[in-house]
This record gives structure tokens, C-alpha cells and sequence, in this order.
């Protein structure tokens, strides 16, 4: 089983990941609304193949999220989904050790492809 | 309002966005998934979805939307193992002259773009200066003038260019665009090209490239292509075809090489 936690704080992102991912086999999805509770999730089950992590969210920020992860010793692939799209900022984050971007909106294939890039698995996918 | 014109109202957003046109006869398939769409976002029917269309497209519903006509699209580094196979062929053993590459059916030029780069790569990391040109063609003026700009939407350099590349590579402009660079574009030339008519260029390639292209010929029409493309290649000169295409009944010029599962055809002396 292959296992994907995103970390966004609305509803909408998760139905949509979800949503994108509904052709996928044999993965299992989690949500966690905001970072404090991924780290929750994380620690219970610490065997997530790979993390989608929104910016832009309340409380913990998407970076802010990442640092938390590294001074808990978390090593899982991150992709980082946010609207921004200026190279600095993207610059930024890749330089801060997060694994890969997706600018916002993204589409299947383009999810599926960075989930495959970063994890080095191949994702069982039916066609419709 | 009709249900034609709630389909085209959709239609026509997604060929501006995408350029990918939907012809009446498949407004089946964009009807069926505008339908999901509606049930996945809570609208009660489709003519309720187009009502919060008209207001604006964004958010979930401009990312489904997207989604839904984007499937099988070219992108860049199609087929990933080709590329590596590639680099593993050619650029461990260059020739001496300058490498000239055909990229046969370039569409809006991602895949020479993609030669362009894994090249580039190759020579920074391991020091080398391989010299290279690479030819994309292409039947459609429309497609050329596109792979000649050399810019792309931002969903498409999201397919199949990992961010550090894209970051390399690629600039944004204002509009949300990205081009590439002319490190990059320098080495590319395209021109019109019916893969029907005669070929008549000016040097043989060491490589040429007609991926997913012969599928929509019929044997007879293979064979031709092939025959006139053989006589493009030097000597030990490589065809590269798509993943599930081969040679077999069509051409017996080539030796099959086998790279780590990747088929490509050499050109027998």
C-alpha cells in the first residue's frame, strides 16, 4: 500500500487531491488540516511513502510545517502545492531541502509524475 | 440555456486555457466529466455548475476542469527511460563532429527541448563539451511557430521538467509563462516537415526520433516513411520509436539494441 498525507487546511484541497488520485490502486490517502496535526499523524504511523504540503495555511505555514518536521527528525518526501510561482520563491524552498514543487493548479498526470519522481515508485493507475 | 451551448461555453474555456480543441462528437466524454465535476463540488446540476462558471473560473473548479482535458498530453521527457538510454548510447560514445539529432514529429518542441537539456546535463556533470544540433519538424506552421517561441503555460512545464530543471532552464515572464532559455533554444532549429513527402536535408543525423508517430499510418505507409527515413541515418546512426512501436515486418536495416528495457534500432553497415 502505498501511503500520500496531505496537509492543507481546507476541505476543498483534500476532496480534490483525492479527487485527482481516484484512478491510483492500492494507495491509501490521509488528511491532517494543519502542521501540529500531521505531526501527530506521522508519529503514530511513521511509514507515509510521501507528503503533499500546502503554503499558505493559518497557524504553521507550509514552511514553517517543514522546519517542524526536520527538528523532529522527519525524512519524508515532501512536494510542496502552492499558488506562488516566481522562481525566487520556489528557489527558496527547494533550497530549504523540500523535495519538489507544484504550482497551483495542477492536473493528474502532473501529480502523479512528482509523486513518482520523488518517491521512485510507480503508481498503479486504472484508465478510465 | 441548451445543454450544446453549456458544453461549448466549457469547451471554448479549455481551448484557451490549453489549446486543446474538443470537436462536437466528443462532447459526449466533456459532458460525462463537467458531471462529476458537478456531483464532486456539491453543484445540483450542470446548468448550476455553469451558472459559478460564468462568475469566474478558479479554485477546485478551474484545477478539475483543467484535469479533465489533459489527459495523455505531450510533455517533456516522455518516456523517461528513452532519455536515459539515450545518454547511455550516444553521449558515453559521441562522435567526433558535432552530434545532429532529427526530432521527426516535434509537436511544440518539448521533446527537443528534452534532448537539448539531457545533453546539457550530461556534459556539466561529467565535464564533457559534446557539440550537438538537433532538428525538430513538425506538419502543423501553427505547432512550429509555438516550438519556435519556446514558451510554454505553466501547466505545461509542469509535465515531465522536475522544478531544479525547470529553475535552470526556463524563464517566467509576467503573463505566467515560461521560456526557455537561449543556452537551450540555440541548438534547435524547426522547420515544416510531412513525414509523407521527401526528406531533403542537407547532412545525415546520427539519431532520429519518430515516437507515437507511425501508429497513425498504415503499413504501407510505414514501410515508405521508414525506408526514406533509413536513408537520413549514418551509418550505426539510431532510430529512436515510440515505447510500443517496433520494427518488426517493416524494416530490416536495424539491429534491435536492448538499454535496460528500452528497445532502440541501430542501423546496420
Amino acid at each position: 500500500m502505498f501511503k500520500i498525507l496531505v496537509i492543507d487546511d481546507t476541505k476543498t484541497a483534500h476532496a480534490f487531491v483525492n479527487s485527482l488520485l481516484r484512478n491510483v490502486n492500492e494507495i491509501s490517502i490521509s488528511s491532517a488540516f494543519n502542521g501540529l496535526e500531521a505531526i501527530e499523524l506521522i508519529q503514530a504511523a511513521p511509514d507515509f511513502d510521501v507528503i503533499l504540503l500546502d503554503w499558505e495555511m493559518p497557524t504553521l505555514t507550509g514552511p514553517q510545517t517543514f522546519q517542524q518536521f526536520k527538528n523532529k527528525n522527519i525524512r519524508i518526501p515532501i512536494i510542496m502545492m502552492s499558488k506562488k510561482n516566481s522562481p525566487e520563491d520556489i528557489q527558496q524552498i527547494l533550497q530549504m531541502g523540500i523535495t519538489e514543487y507544484i504550482m497551483k493548479p495542477f492536473t493528474t498526470d502532473i501529480l502523479l509524475e512528482k509523486i513518482e519522481f520523488v518517491t521512485g515508485k510507480k503508481l498503479r493507475h486504472v484508465a478510465e | 440555456m441548451l445543454q450544446s451551448e453549456i458544453l461549448s461555453f466549457f469547451a471554448q474555456y479549455i481551448e484557451s486555457e490549453l489549446g486543446i480543441i474538443y470537436a462536437d462528437h466528443n462532447y459526449f466524454q466533456l459532458q460525462n466529466r463537467l458531471e462529476e465535476i458537478t456531483k464532486l463540488l456539491g453543484f445540483k446540476s450542470l446548468e448550476e455548475l455553469h451558472t459559478q462558471a460564468k462568475v469566474g473560473i478558479f479554485g477546485p473548479l478551474q484545477q478539475l476542469l483543467l484535469d479533465l482535458a489533459t489527459n495523455n498530453e505531450t510533455s517533456f521527457f516522455r518516456d523517461a527511460k528513452i532519455f536515459k538510454a539515450f545518454e547511455q548510447t550516444i553521449l558515453t560514445n559521441p562522435p567526433i563532429e558535432p552530434l545532429r539529432i532529427w526530432s521527426a514529429a516535434s509537436s511544440a518542441g518539448q521533446e527537443a527541448i528534452s534532448l537539448a537539456i539531457t545533453i546539457n546535463e550530461y556534459n556539466d556533470k561529467n565535464k564533457k563539451k559534446i557539440n550537438f544540433s538537433i532538428l525538430g519538424s513538425d506538419i502543423s506552421e501553427r505547432i512550429l511557430t509555438k516550438a519556435r517561441n519556446g514558451i510554454y503555460s505553466q501547466l505545461e512545464v509542469q509535465r515531465g521538467l522536475p522544478t531544479q530543471i525547470l529553475l535552470k532552464y526556463f524563464k517566467k515572464d509576467e503573463l505566467d509563462r515560461w521560456s526557455v532559455n537561449s543556452e537551450i533554444s540555440k541548438f534547435i532549429q524547426f522547420k515544416k516537415q510531412n513525414l509523407k513527402s521527401p526528406f531533403n536535408f542537407a547532412e545525415k543525423f546520427h539519431v532520429v526520433l519518430c515516437r507515437n508517430v507511425l501508429i497513425y499510418q498504415n503499413i504501407e505507409g510505414k514501410i515508405e516513411i521508414l525506408k526514406r527515413m533509413t536513408e537520413t541515418l549514418l551509418p550505426q546512426g539510431l532510430l529512436v520509436l515510440g515505447s510500443g512501436e517496433s520494427l518488426l515486418g517493416l524494416s530490416t536495416a536495424f539491429e534491435q539494441v536492448n538499454i535496460d528495457g528500452v528497445i532502440l534500432y541501430r542501423k546496420k553497415l
